[in-house]
């Protein structure tokens, strides 16, 4: 990337944040209310191995919101640091 | 005309339980149509909910490629730290959502071979039933005919017991009272698995009756020459003989006409408007510049008796509708929707409970109607075909032998949904004999499944829904609701016209 003036560098910075703004919001919610399902509806070694692909799911998602939540920040650090 | 009034139909409030509750049976059991994939409405749920996910990942996964593209921070000479980290981080995002959509293929993958592997093993499991049922009824037959004169005796002393003086029906009541103090005899998983066997080995026992060998029995049983049908039809041969499932023609007269401003909405409405005491109502939906539409609502068995007498809604039609004839109350049905100007091109949306449900479903199989929607609850219809592409559900509650008399459910055209009405430890309500099969247990379903979550169910609930909806809701639109009382009539008796509405339809022996 080429040396970019301030004024590039802040429009770069606040287009990334707000492409990220949707991306979080979907994220978060997916790692909030993962899909799973209720141990009423299914008992067995077949929903236990599912249960625990469930749990790694959850882990993923909860890393991938937190990966981009992180992201999200520091972009707003970035932009703090621009403006000071 | 009188105008905005509910014309009679069932009393219950939707939703209203006499002796049931939806919390006291188990979860809905579904398999959408085209499928034999059983699996709880949750796990469809959860099916759904995993296909959006992975949807929404590859989504977002191709935005967070777009805008890592941009982000290389690393490469800007001069640029803030906090902008340094955050293409790392974009980084890891992107690995993770990488590992979410796979893990979410491969949970998609994993439910659904669960499933099918369950599906199977307990199918395997019927199989094995079914052959030994078979088997069984086959090698029977030298035993039942050495227990012919037997038979024949215990049944001719039932009959002169029957027709000993009974005052106050006490004898009748004794027996109505064992049977509603011990409701579980007759309801049941076990039980109805015992109908499913007797309905499967029925045609082998009867050709090993009639002498077959025993190989010969299971062949063709299992050839499909013989089947629920040809032992129904074989009743119905032998019946008339002795005065009992005797066939006769017709009539239908239309009680009452009335404007009503509402279409039912939901499964558990559905089954409310299905009528009783008059057995069919057909709701006639018009909408300016539109051709009109219909909903057929077909009512349950109003007597149990195998003598053809007055009542369509008989032992007689359900006999004879497993054998695929048409019976009485399927005549009387058509009546009344040549009578409400239902053309064989209109859109006609078929609701049946019980018997009911069984002629809807033979009136959406039979290819004389232009069939877009059916609902039907505890019919006894599996062995119907149906078309490809109809909307609606089959629903039966699990507990109920009733649906089990047409022998397994062969045609998957159609969602299939069921349900036990009454769950292990549940007490059992004494009002009814069956009770799993009341209106009651059937409502409690109904609302399950207008409170599932699964696509399977909502999708299908909402196209029955906008069957209706989609007329009701325009300016301008009109809602008429006919009432019709069947009954049959004496074969040597001329038909009556009454109020220019009554008709009459021969009876006939015909297979559709």
């Amino acid at each position: 990337m080429p040396t970019l003036d301030p004024g590039a560098l802040r429009a770069a910075l606040e287009r990334q944040q707000s492409d990220l703004a949707p991306i979080a919001r979907v994220l978060a919610a997916a790692a909030a209310h993962p899909p799973a399902f209720s141990p009423g509806d299914w008992r067995g070694e077949a929903a236990d191995a599912c249960q625990r692909l469930q749990g790694d799911v959850q882990h993923a998602l909860l890393a991938a919101d937190r990966a981009v939540d992180a992201a999200a920040r520091d972009t707003r650090s970035a932009l703090a640091e621009l403006g000071a | 005309m009188p105008h905005d009034q509910v014309p009679p139909s069932h009393t219950a409030e939707p939703g209203g339980h006499k002796g049931t509750t939806p919390e006291m049976g188990g979860p809905l059991l579904v398999t959408p149509a085209g499928t034999t994939m059983v699996a709880t409405d949750g796990l469809h749920a959860l099916l759904d909910r995993l296909g959006a996910l992975g949807d929404d990942l590859a989504d977002e996964g191709r935005a967070l490629v777009a805008v890592h593209g941009r982000a290389t921070w690393t490469a800007v000479p001069g640029a803030p730290a906090g902008a340094r980290r955050s293409e790392s981080e974009l980084e890891a995002a992107l690995s993770a959502i990488h590992s979410a959509r796979t893990l979410t293929r491969r949970l998609v993958r994993a439910l659904r071979s669960a499933i099918t592997q369950y599906d199977q093993a307990e199918a395997d499991v019927l199989a094995r039933a079914d052959r030994w049922a078979a088997i069984l009824g086959a090698e029977s037959g030298p035993i039942l005919r050495a227990m012919l004169p037997s038979i024949v005796m215990l049944g001719g002393l039932a009959f002169l017991a029957s027709k000993l003086p009974d005052p106050g029906g006490a004898r009748a009541k004794a027996v109505r009272q064992f049977f509603l103090q011990n409701p579980g005899l007759i309801t049941g998983p076990r039980f109805v698995e015992g109908v499913r066997l007797f309905s499967q080995g029925l045609d082998e026992t009867t050709s090993s009756f009639l002498g077959l060998p025993p190989a010969v029995a299971v062949a063709l049983g299992a050839s499909g020459v013989t089947g629920v049908r040809t032992s129904a039809r074989g009743l119905l041969a032998v019946g008339p003989l002795v005065g009992l499932f005797r066939e006769t023609p017709v009539k239908v007269e239309r009680t009452s006409t009335t404007l009503i401003s509402t279409p039912a909405v939901g499964a558990a409405e559905r089954l409310d408007r299905v009528p009783e005491g008059d057995q069919v109502r057909i709701e006639k939906y018009e909408a300016p510049g539109e051709a009109p539409r219909f909903v057929v609502y077909v009512g349950p068995t109003e007597t149990f008796s195998p003598v053809a007498d007055h009542e369509p809604w008989d032992l007689t039609s359900n006999v004879g509708g497993v054998g695929g004839l048409d019976v009485g109350s399927f005549r009387a049905t058509e009546l009344a929707m040549h009578d409400a100007g239902i053309g064989s091109g209109d859109q006609v949306q078929f609701v049946g409970f019980s018997q009911g449900g069984l002629v809807a479903t033979m009136l959406a199989g039979s290819g004389q109607w232009n069939a877009a929607g059916l609902q039907t609850f505890g019919a006894p219809a599996g062995n119907i075909e149906l078309p490809e592409g109809l909307n609606g559900m089959a629903v039966r509650n699990t507990d109920d032998f009733i649906p089990l008399l047409a022998g397994p459910q062969l045609d998957h055209h159609l969602l299939q949904v069921e349900r036990r009405a009454f769950s292990d430890g549940t007490p059992l309500p004494t009002y009814h004999a069956a009770p799993a099969h009341q209106r009651d247990a059937y409502l409690a379903t109904a609302t399950a499944i207008d409170d599932a979550a699964s696509s399977a169910v909502r999708d299908q609930n909402a196209a029955l829904d906008s069957f209706t909806a989609d007329y009701a809701d325009r300016p301008g639109s009109t809602v008429t609701a006919m009432v019709y009382h069947g009954e049959r009539l004496p074969g040597d008796q001329t038909p009556v016209d009454l109020r220019g509405v009554t008709m009459e339809a021969r009876a006939t022996s015909s297979a559709r």
